[in-house]
C-alpha cells in the first residue's frame, strides 16, 4: 500500500508539474493580445485583440483534431522510418519505432487516453502543454500582420502555423525519437527554432505577400505609424515574460519513475539553472536592446524576449556567463534586423522577424559551437554546427518561409487575406466589431447640453446609444 | 573545439556535478565573465548618453 501511495505521489507531482506551468503559459496570450492591443492605431484596438483571441480557438481545436498526432506520427519520417498511423501494423516495425507507436495512436482525437483515464495520468496534460506552445507560435504571426488582414485569412494561417508547419519540426527536432536528432545530433532544448524560427519565418512569408499597412511607405520611405499605447505593450511583454518562464520549465521531462529531470532528449538537466538562465538572459538581452537602440522603448522591452530566443536552444547546456553574453549580443543585433527588414518594404508591426525569426536562427546555430561535442544518446553524431545549421534552416526555411509564403499567396489569389482599403482606412473595429475600444473618446468631444441631444458619433456601441437615450 | 566535458553519452547520462559547457576549461567561463562585465559597464555609461 505505502509504495502504491509514492508510486502515485510521483505520478501527481509530475501530472501537477505540467498541469501549472501550462497554466502559467496562458499568460502568454494575455500578454500577446496587450502588447498587440497596445501596437495598434486605436482604430483598430479590438479587432486586433479579438483576432488573437480567436488564436485560443483556432489552434486549440485543430491542434486537438490533427496537431498532437503530428507530433507523435512524424518523428521518424521519411528518414528513419515510417509515419506512423491508425494502419501502420506494429509487427512490420522495428523495437524503437514500435515503442513510439503506442504514442502516435494515442493522441487521436478518438483514443481512450484522450480523456479522463485513470491508467493514464500525462497523455492529456502533456496535450495541454503542447496546445499552448501550438497557439504561441500562432499568435508570432498574429502580432505581424495586424491592421490589415482579414480574421478569416488569419485564422487558416494560424492552423497551418499552429497545428501543422511548426508540429513537423518539433517531431522532427523537439522530440526523443526526432530524426534531427539521432541522424544530426541537432538540440534545441527551448524550441529556438522549432517554435520562434518557424514563426518568424512563416510571418515574413505571409507579411511578403500581404504588403504594408496604407501609408507605412511614402515613395519607398519607411513612415513612423507609433503605437496608440506603448505601456499596454510593454505591460504585455512582461506577462508575455513570466508565461516564457513557464514555458522553458515545461520544456523539461520529469515523469512518474525518474530518477531525475532530463531534456526532451533523454539528457541530464536542472529546473533551477533554467530558472536562473532564463532571468539572466531576460536582464542581458533588456541591456543589449537597450543600447542597440538607443533607449527606444519598444525595442528595448523586446530585447528581453530576444535574449532569451537566442539562447533557448542551449540553455540547458550553457554557462551562466556564457547565457549573460550571447542573450546581450543577440538582443544588440534584433533592432538592426528590425530596421533593414522595414528597408526592403516590409511592414513587420511587432517585430516578429527580427525578434522571433533571426534570433530563433541564430538560437539554434549557437549550440553547435558553444554547446559542440555533447552526446545525445548511444550512437548519434555529438551536437555539432553541420547539424545545428541544417536543422535550424530546414526549420526556418522549409517549414517556416516557404509555407508561410504559399499559403499567404493562395489566399491572397481568392481574396481572402486582406481587408478592403475602406475598411483598412476606416478601422478594422468598425468593420469586424461594429464599435470602437474607445467610445467615451468619441462622447466627450460632443458638448453637453441640456437641449437638442447631438446625435451619437459613429463607433459609439448600440448599448451606449441607448442607454444615452434613456438617460 | 568541443564545448563539452563529456567524451561519450554515458558519461554525460550519468554525470556527477557540473554539466554546462567548457566546464573542462574554466579559463573560458573566466573570459565569458570580464566580456559580461564590459558589456555591463557599456549598459551604465550609455545610460547616461542616450539623449534624445
Amino acid at each position: 500500500m505505502e509504495d502504491k501511495a509514492v508510486e502515485f505521489l510521483g505520478t501527481f507531482v509530475s501530472e501537477s508539474f505540467y498541469y501549472w506551468a501550462s497554466v502559467l503559459m496562458l499568460l502568454i496570450h494575455v500578454g500577446f493580445i496587450a502588447y498587440e492591443g497596445g501596437v495598434s492605431r486605436t482604430k483598430n484596438v479590438l479587432a486586433t485583440m479579438t483576432k488573437n483571441l480567436l488564436t485560443l480557438s483556432s489552434v486549440g481545436i485543430s491542434f486537438f483534431l490533427f496537431g498532437f498526432w503530428i507530433y507523435n506520427a512524424f518523428p521518424f519520417w521519411p528518414f528513419t522510418g515510417p509515419l506512423l498511423t491508425p494502419f501502420t501494423n506494429a509487427d512490420s516495425l522495428s523495437e524503437t519505432v514500435a515503442a513510439a507507436l503506442p504514442y502516435a495512436n494515442g493522441a487521436l482525437p478518438w483514443a481512450e487516453a484522450m480523456g479522463p483515464n485513470v491508467s493514464d495520468h500525462m497523455t492529456t496534460v502533456f496535450w495541454f502543454a503542447f496546445a499552448l506552445f501550438a497557439m504561441t507560435t500562432a499568435s508570432i504571426l498574429s502580432g505581424a500582420v495586424i491592421e490589415r488582414i482579414k480574421v478569416g485569412g488569419y485564422l487558416i494561417l494560424s492552423v497551418i502555423l499552429g497545428s501543422v508547419a511548426w508540429v513537423i519540426a518539433a517531431a522532427w527536432g523537439w522530440n526523443y525519437w526526432g530524426w534531427f536528432t539521432t541522424k544530426l545530433g541537432y538540440h534545441d532544448f527551448g524550441c529556438s527554432a522549432v517554435v520562434h524560427g518557424v514563426s518568424g519565418f512563416f510571418a515574413l512569408g505571409v507579411l511578403i505577400v500581404l504588403g504594408p499597412r496604407i501609408g507605412k511607405f511614402v515613395n519607398g520611405k519607411a513612415m513612423p505609424i507609433l503605437p496608440h499605447n506603448l505601456p499596454l505593450t510593454m505591460v504585455g511583454l512582461m506577462l508575455i515574460f513570466v508565461g516564457f518562464y513557464a514555458f522553458l520549465a515545461a520544456c523539461a521531462i520529469m515523469l512518474p519513475g525518474y530518477e531525475g529531470i532530463t531534456t526532451i532528449y533523454g539528457t541530464p538537466m536542472t529546473l533551477s539553472a533554467i530558472g536562473s538562465s532564463t532571468t539572466l538572459a531576460l536582464a542581458a538581452g533588456i541591456m543589449g536592446a537597450y543600447v542597440s537602440s538607443k533607449g527606444d522603448p519598444f525595442f528595448t522591452i523586446s530585447g528581453g524576449l530576444a535574449g532569451i530566443i537566442t539562447i533557448g536552444a542551449g540553455i540547458d547546456l550553457y554557462s551562466s556567463p556564457l547565457i549573460l553574453v550571447l542573450a546581450f549580443c543577440g538582443a544588440y543585433v534584433m533592432p538592426k534586423i528590425a530596421v533593414l527588414i522595414e528597408k526592403f518594404g516590409i511592414d513587420d508591426v511587432v517585430g516578429a522577424f527580427a525578434v522571433h525569426g533571426f534570433c530563433g536562427l541564430i538560437g539554434a546555430i549557437l549550440p553547435g559551437i558553444f554547446a559542440a561535442g555533447y552526446i545525445q544518446g548511444e550512437g548519434y553524431p555529438p551536437i555539432n554546427l553541420g547539424g545545428q545549421v541544417l536543422g535550424a534552416v530546414i526549420c526556418c526555411v522549409l517549414l517556416g518561409f516557404i509555407p508561410g509564403y504559399v499559403s499567404a499567396l493562395i489566399l491572397s489569389k481568392f481574396g481572402l487575406l486582406r481587408v478592403s482599403r475602406e475598411e483598412e482606412l476606416e478601422g478594422l473595429d468598425i468593420a469586424e466589431c461594429g464599435y470602437n475600444a474607445y467610445p467615451e473618446g468619441g462622447i466627450s468631444a460632443v458638448s453637453v447640453k441640456d437641449t437638442d441631444p447631438a446625435p451619437a458619433p459613429a463607433g459609439i456601441p448600440a448599448t451606449a446609444k441607448l442607454a444615452g437615450e434613456g438617460a | 573545439m568541443n564545448a563539452s566535458p563529456f567524451a561519450s553519452y554515458e558519461e554525460f547520462a550519468n554525470a556527477t556535478g557540473a554539466i554546462y559547457s567548457f566546464a573542462h576549461m574554466p579559463a573560458v567561463n573566466g573570459v565569458l565573465v570580464a566580456i559580461g562585465a564590459a558589456f555591463f559597464v557599456f549598459f551604465i555609461v550609455k545610460s547616461f548618453l542616450i539623449k534624445h
